[in-house]
């Protein structure tokens, strides 16, 4: 579920991994990441009642811009998408956002998510260890994310301020208990006692990365190798399919790059085809959310579980009016900024300045 | 060989034979003239037009005969180039009355998908053909692709140009990037995949009987994009590509891939040859 993943690490550590471990094995591995995984979200939303000034004036997010700026940076920061998007949804049941603000949240997670990936490989290409060729398929997987979401995130706001969803019933405080919370309060009444409120947020948050990497660990072996999709490297794919495919591993994975990562053993070089590429990370965008509608569905909270559907629905909506509407001008033209972005290392390292400032300058300024 | 040339009576028609005989593929074969009369008045305008057509290729050919039919254009063509064991079925382009993309899409495009044969759609038949593209994806089922073409291009005496595009991104930091930035020279000097296939490739086309220059092109982006960027600039007079059918997909497999072949043929402003590889062309082999 981690979703950080470095492009050029991915094909080894879990394939590796897993080939080495039964299915019973993979099945408690699976089992205590999802045990971790409440208890992190619990931890999280008990740490997080303190945290709201430390968020609203230390942090400053005091609008839905403030609030995509601070998911986009600690998203950065950590590495990952869905730890920050699974605490957006614990700050609003904790009351510290309100739902413009969580929804916004947990798009900035996504933005963030991949970042760090181009950044270390623009270091070494700096450092002249690599050539900016490397970098190809994470920058295509940032501007694919930044191009969907931008319009998706308006989409998603317009959604979410009608009276679409008014039926669902948008309050965080809905009166309902979370299954989580009964099982675990006991555990939490001895954590509580143990340690100290500040502690809480820090600890849920470590337990959330390390159920993250179980459950990356209790992944199966796919062998995709032995199907149609073993051709990936070499055959085009019509947009849809490449585009049902990132979506469908990506549930299974739940996680853009790791879903990435199983088509890496498929080529005995690592390519794959910008044409099958940008539909199959546009996919896996809609489907990476799946781990964090389990985190709204853990916390019982229905604004929290709406939110997290609006965020897949705007970002499916985008991204199929654009394979149904102008896939052939939106692949062109995302292929050329991204060749153009690398051909000049200033324009990469401007590329990527821009990416982090805007996020600070949303902080700062909203 | 067996040819099937079609005529609605246009001088687009006409051209497409005219295509036929610079090409030389005819040489010696069997042509069948194939028109469809929807009425009684406009059978003398398409006998008109198949004379003129047989008179351009009764040099070539050792048998011309016309057939026209009645009824439904469209249908009637399919059945004659479905059933009649041609090897070789020419068309025009369409580009009058509704909009060519619409026309475009509901005829040629459906020949190209379901003729059993090598299908040649003329469009701005120039006066000598002095360079061909032949695009080949760097596989299998392509080499089958390239020899075909070269037997069938073979009697032009035009410079050939080997297209080979390569799409991919590495998902790996060890992957070899100098092969996503390598020419064709040099892909072929550090033995590359596409090195390789370059290699091979040009020797089925001298074993098929090309004797002109052969050059080898290899390069990076967006397949489509970059076919039609090729063709713009080198000033091509015919395309070559494999048929989107290929013996080895699998029903299924073939409903998943993309048609990179219509998508050509939709978008290309020259000439376009598809490469039907399941038919041997027994009778145009080299001895």
């Amino acid at each position: 579920m981690s979703k950080g993943r470095d492009l050029g690490e991915l094909p080894t550590s879990p394939a590796r991994a897993i080939k080495q471990r039964g299915q019973p094995a993979r099945w408690w591995l699976f089992l205590i990441s999802i045990l971790l995984f409440a208890v992190s979200l619990i931890l999280i939303k008990e740490g997080a009642r303190p945290l709201a000034g430390v968020v609203r004036d230390t942090f400053s997010v005091t609008s839905p811009w403030g609030a995509l700026g601070f998911g986009w940076l600690f998203a950065t920061v950590i590495l990952s998408g869905s730890p920050v998007a699974a605490t957006a949804l614990a700050f609003l049941d904790a009351g510290v956002l309100d739902v413009p603000e969580t929804f916004a949240m947990v798009a900035g997670s996504r933005l963030g998510a991949s970042y760090i990936v181009l950044f270390v490989g623009f270091v070494y290409t700096l450092r002249g260890s690599r050539s900016e060729t490397s970098l190809s398929a994470g920058l295509l997987s940032l501007l694919v994310t930044q191009a969907i979401y931008l319009p998706a995130l308006v989409f998603g706001f317009f959604l979410l301020t009608s009276n679409v969803f008014s039926g669902l019933g948008l309050s965080a405080n809905n009166g309902l208990a979370s299954p989580v919370d009964a099982l675990m309060d006991p555990v939490l009444a001895l954590l509580t006692s143990i340690l100290p409120v500040a502690g809480l947020f820090p600890m849920g948050f470590g337990l959330m990365l390390g159920s993250f990497w179980l459950f990356d660990q209790a992944l199966p072996e796919f062998g995709l190798g032995q199907t149609s999709l073993g051709r990936v490297n070499r055959l085009l794919y019509r947009p849809i399919v490449s585009f049902a495919m990132g979506a469908a591993l990506t549930a299974l994975t739940m996680s853009v790059s790791v879903s990435l990562g199983l088509l890496v053993p498929l080529s005995a070089r690592g390519y794959i085809r910008q044409e099958n590429a940008i539909p199959y990370i546009m996919g896996a965008n809609i489907t990476t959310f799946i781990d964090t509608l389990v985190a709204a569905a853990l916390l019982a909270n229905p604004a929290a579980v709406t939110v997290v559907l609006v965020q897949m629905l705007s970002v499916a909506a985008v991204s199929l009016l654009i394979l149904l509407v102008g896939f052939r001008l939106f692949e062109r033209l995302l292929s050329q900024v991204s060749e153009w972005i690398l051909l000049r290392k200033l324009r990469l390292g401007v590329y990527l300045a821009a990416t982090l400032v805007l996020p600070l300058v949303l902080l700062i300024l909203f | 060989m067996r040819v099937l040339v079609y005529t609605d009576g246009s001088k687009d028609a006409e051209q497409a034979a005219v295509l036929l005989e610079k090409l030389g593929v005819a040489r010696g074969g069997e042509v069948t003239i194939f028109a469809v009369s929807p009425r009684q008045e406009q059978e003398d305008e398409l006998e008109q037009s198949a004379d003129r057509i047989e008179h351009t290729l009764e040099d070539d050919a050792s048998n011309v005969r016309t057939v026209i039919r009645r009824g439904d254009a469209n249908r009637q063509f399919m059945e004659e180039a479905e059933q009649g064991h041609y090897d070789l079925v020419i068309v025009a382009r369409e580009h009058h009355g509704r909009p060519p993309r619409l026309r475009f899409r509901s005829t040629t495009s459906e020949l190209a998908k379901h003729v059993p044969a090598h299908l040649l759609v003329a469009r701005n038949v120039p006066d000598k053909l002095r360079r061909i593209l032949i695009c080949s994806a760097a596989e299998t089922p392509s080499a089958e692709t390239v020899r075909l073409a070269g037997l069938i291009t073979a009697g032009s005496g035009a410079e050939i140009s080997l297209l080979h595009v390569m799409s991919q991104v590495p998902l790996r930091s060890d992957s070899p990037e100098e092969d996503l930035q390598a020419s064709a020279e040099g892909a072929i000097e550090r033995h590359t995949h596409e090195g390789e296939h370059f290699e091979a490739a040009i020797a089925a086309l001298r074993a098929a009987g090309v004797t002109g220059d052969i050059r080898p092109i290899l390069r990076h982006g967006l397949v489509v994009d970059e076919v039609l960027d090729e063709i713009k600039q080198g000033q091509y007079d015919l395309l070559v590509v494999g048929s989107h059918r290929q013996p080895t997909l699998t029903r299924w497999l073939d409903v998943l891939l993309d048609d990179v072949t219509g998508e050509l043929l939709l978008k290309t402003p020259i000439s376009t040859l598809i490469i039907y590889q399941q038919k041997a062309l027994a009778a145009a082999e080299p001895s």
